[in-house]
């Protein structure tokens, strides 16, 4: 694949960390007895949960992320399953972070367990890109006992097809050249962002390789995939100049929102209840902690026959309390879901974003009562930052 | 049920009664009306369960009955007829309306699904001037809240004290206050939150140059007697918020411009102001006022500026232009006064023209960004 030496003439060094098999990789660590077994981290297998990961034991029989836990236990029985440890994850995904600062000062958190770091210029410091990466693997290693692999390439998207490359525990050094050496002859399903549908929308015109992609005329795919075209026709090419934003510069949100499958569907009005509240507060949360108050409150709303809908309010009053989030969510649900039609997910978005420290309409009233919901917000804001926030819930709260 | 009636009469009275029918409804019920025929009188209602109206009129009835029909429909078809008699007839399951050229069919709700009417029990009753009444609507109503979640606000205040009525409305960041003057109230002392939509479609019925209106109060709702058509609501609980402490006493800056090119120049900085705030800034110097607004969202910027009659030290300040649009529609008179104090405190606004007392608004600043 080259030397390491040609980095020094590129424009730009990105670095794409992919953590090894995370979340299976941290249960293994805190449970050596897991070690060399297929252990599967997902939901419980009693109800309709997903394959949040597996171990590279369990993927040797088929299991994928996201199957089914059924059908993952079907293609590996003796597999074990672990419901998963959010709160740890959480925490190591923030030591990650510290330790990629010490590389570069621009990361950018892709997911809970990749980042891509800029590295132009840094890597002169530790000699050559490669030696700066061994480096990070090393302090990763000695810090947390987890692997990941590494793609140092010219671009964001290089570097991400890269650092698929030698898992688990490698480093792949790859330009474009490299790239298209690499992925030509591949099906175009093994490119970043083309998923199932668009493979079969490509292969309906008779494109089948990466090759075929690149060389297919972008106006031509214009026609079938419409503004998704352009990126279909860089992707193949390997082309890509987008940066690496760090956390901090990233684009202000234009809105919040969460939404869950809920466990079985639901008939039962105070569960569906429940769970808003739930999602409520983690939208308010969310809005406190960055700072802005959300003048629309939408809940969106999935059947049991799939059947999706959204229904959303503007508020007189900008809010970032649960309260009124929840409330207002609760009046949106139309009256035949839960009694006559079931409903299979729910999910509160807040949008139409203010920030607080922008302009504010200001109050002529006191409100006693909104004044003590945000008093107690806060209150709880400080509980659950400190203890997580397992340690405070609203009576009626799904738990 | 059988009677006969012209088509532009009874189109009148249908149009008042679909003032009510809610257009969009849970319960498919509410979008019909009840027709009554009794002896010698038609009697038209519709409800949304919160207002209710009905309309009683003399018609020549030849069988008495009842039905209740789509009001869409029915109100459609008679509004589409070229002046002609209508004669209607039929069961509480079918009715006809027979034209000269042919005759029209619709299907009928059952009688006993449609709501009833709320039963009064009177408790006071008071006359008041239809003018009055309509003016005291056109100026506070506006500032009404829609948040659901302090219903209080969703209602106008009306107070009745000794010799004086007022309304008050806010939604908490404007409000307007109108008083009058009615020897008529025999020392009634009451208040009581209305909604909006009520008072909002008595100005329909009546013009301000009627003569006295009866309301009767009840426990928990109220009656409009206006004519033929009688109106009832039911009344918002309370506590209002107590208003009265939040109406600026020594605002010592006073701003004189004239409304009309104020109002204008406010529509138009507002164009490119932020879709979300409607922010515009006032700068206050000497005898200039300026209006200016800003938006990153489309590179916009915006800035007029107009004379004006103004003495104390320069002061900026944000508002909503809308609440401010809004405001200046409600004032009587060439010029507006606003008096003010600090860039996040409420300015009184209201017509020299008016005295301070018997209409004022008041709006709260938007806080500048720094």
């Amino acid at each position: 694949m080259g030397g390491i030496d040609r980095t020094y003439d590129w424009p730009k060094v990105i670095v794409h960390v992919d953590m090894d098999a995370f979340f299976a990789a941290f249960e293994i660590r805190n449970a050596p007895l897991l070690k060399g077994k297929p252990v599967i981290v997902g939901g419980d297998p009693r109800y309709r949960s997903v394959v949040s990961t597996c171990s590279y034991e369990a993927r040797k029989y088929g299991v994928k992320s996201g199957m089914s836990i059924a059908q993952a236990k079907k293609l590996c029985p003796e597999a074990i399953v672990i419901s998963g440890t959010l709160g740890g994850y959480v925490y190591t995904a923030s030591v990650l972070q510290v330790i990629f600062e010490h590389y570069s000062p621009i990361v950018e958190p892709f997911s809970i367990d990749e980042a891509f770091l800029n590295i132009t210029g840094c890597h002169r410091i530790f000699n050559t890109a490669e030696e700066l990466v061994m480096k990070m693997k090393a302090e990763i290693k000695e810090r947390l006992s987890l692997t990941c692999s590494v793609g140092i390439a010219p671009s964001k998207l290089i570097a991400k097809m890269a650092s698929g490359e030698k898992k688990p525990d490698g480093i792949t050094i790859m330009d474009r050249d490299d790239f298209q050496k690499a992925f030509y002859p591949r099906p175009v399903s093994s490119l970043w962002g083309i998923g199932e549908k668009t493979q079969k929308g490509l292969n309906k015109l008779g494109i089948v390789t990466v090759e075929e992609l690149a060389e297919y005329d972008e106006r031509m795919l214009k026609g079938y995939f419409g503004v998704n075209a352009a990126y279909l026709s860089k992707v193949a090419r390997g082309l890509d100049c987008s940066e690496v934003v760090s956390y901090e510069d990233m684009p202000d949100d234009k809105s919040m929102s969460h939404e869950t499958t809920l466990v079985t569907d639901l008939s039962d009005i105070d569960k569906i209840y429940s769970t808003l509240l739930w999602l409520s507060d983690k939208v308010s949360r969310r809005l406190r902690r960055d700072n802005f108050v959300a003048r629309t409150i939408s809940v969106k709303i999935r059947s049991s026959d799939f059947e999706t809908i959204t229904r959303d309010k503007t508020l007189a009053t900008p809010t970032d309390q649960c309260r009124i989030i929840f409330e207002t969510s609760k009046r949106l649900i139309p009256r035949e879901y839960g009694p006559k039609i079931k409903v299979r997910l729910l999910g509160v978005k807040a949008s139409n974003l203010l920030s607080k420290s922008g302009e504010n309409q200001l109050s002529l009233l006191s409100n006693c009562n909104l004044d003590k919901l945000k008093l107690s917000s806060e209150a709880v804001d400080i509980i659950k930052n400190r203890y997580g926030d397992a340690i405070v819930k609203f009576a009626g709260e799904k738990m | 049920m059988k009677f006969n009636i012209s088509k532009s009469r009874f189109s009148g009275y249908l149009q008042s009664v679909l003032q009510v029918v809610p257009t969009k409804s849970t319960m498919p019920i509410l979008s019909n009306i009840l027709i009554e025929a009794l002896e010698d009188k038609l009697k038209i209602s519709a409800t949304d369960l919160e207002v209710s109206i009905t309309a009683t009129f003399d018609c020549a009835v030849t069988k008495k009955g009842l039905a209740v029909l789509p009001a869409k429909y029915i109100s459609d078809i008679v509004k589409e007829l070229p002046e002609t008699e209508i004669s209607i007839e039929g069961t509480p399951s079918r009715v006809e309306l027979k034209v000269p050229n042919g005759s029209y069919k619709i299907g009928c709700f059952p009688v006993d699904d449609f709501p009833k009417l709320p039963l009064v029990n009177p408790k006071k009753q008071i006359n008041i001037e239809a003018g009055d009444l309509v003016t005291m609507i056109k100026k506070t109503t506006f500032a009404c809240s829609t948040d659901e979640t302090r219903p209080a606000l969703n209602g106008v205040l009306w107070s009745t004290k000794g010799d004086l009525m007022s309304m008050v409305a806010t939604d908490g960041h404007r409000l307007a206050k109108v008083s009058i003057e009615n020897k008529k109230l025999k020392g009634m002392s009451e208040d009581i939150i209305i909604p909006p939509k009520v008072l909002n479609i008595i100005p329909k019925f009546v013009s301000e140059s009627d003569g006295d209106i009866g309301i009767i109060f009840g426990e928990n709702n109220i009656i409009f007697n206006l004519n033929d058509v009688v109106l009832s609501s039911r009344l918002i609980e309370g506590p209002y918020p107590n208003y009265e402490q939040v109406i600026p006493a020594d605002n010592d800056k006073k701003l004189t411009v004239n409304k009309d090119e104020l109002a204008g120049v406010v529509r138009r900085v507002s164009i490119l102001s932020s879709t979300l705030t409607h922010q515009v800034k006032f700068s206050v110097k000497g005898s200039s006022l300026s209006i200016s607004t800003t938006n990153a969202e489309v590179g916009g910027d915006a800035r007029e500026t107009i004379s004006c009659d103004y003495s104390g030290d320069p002061i900026e300040l944000g508002y909503n232009a809308t609440y401010i649009g809004d405001i200046l529609g409600k004032i009587d008179g060439e010029e507006v006064i606003f008096e003010l104090s600090t860039p996040i405190a409420a300015g009184v606004i209201f017509s020299p023209a008016v005295p301070k007392d018997n209409f004022l608004c008041l709006v709260m600043p938007l806080r500048l960004a720094d």
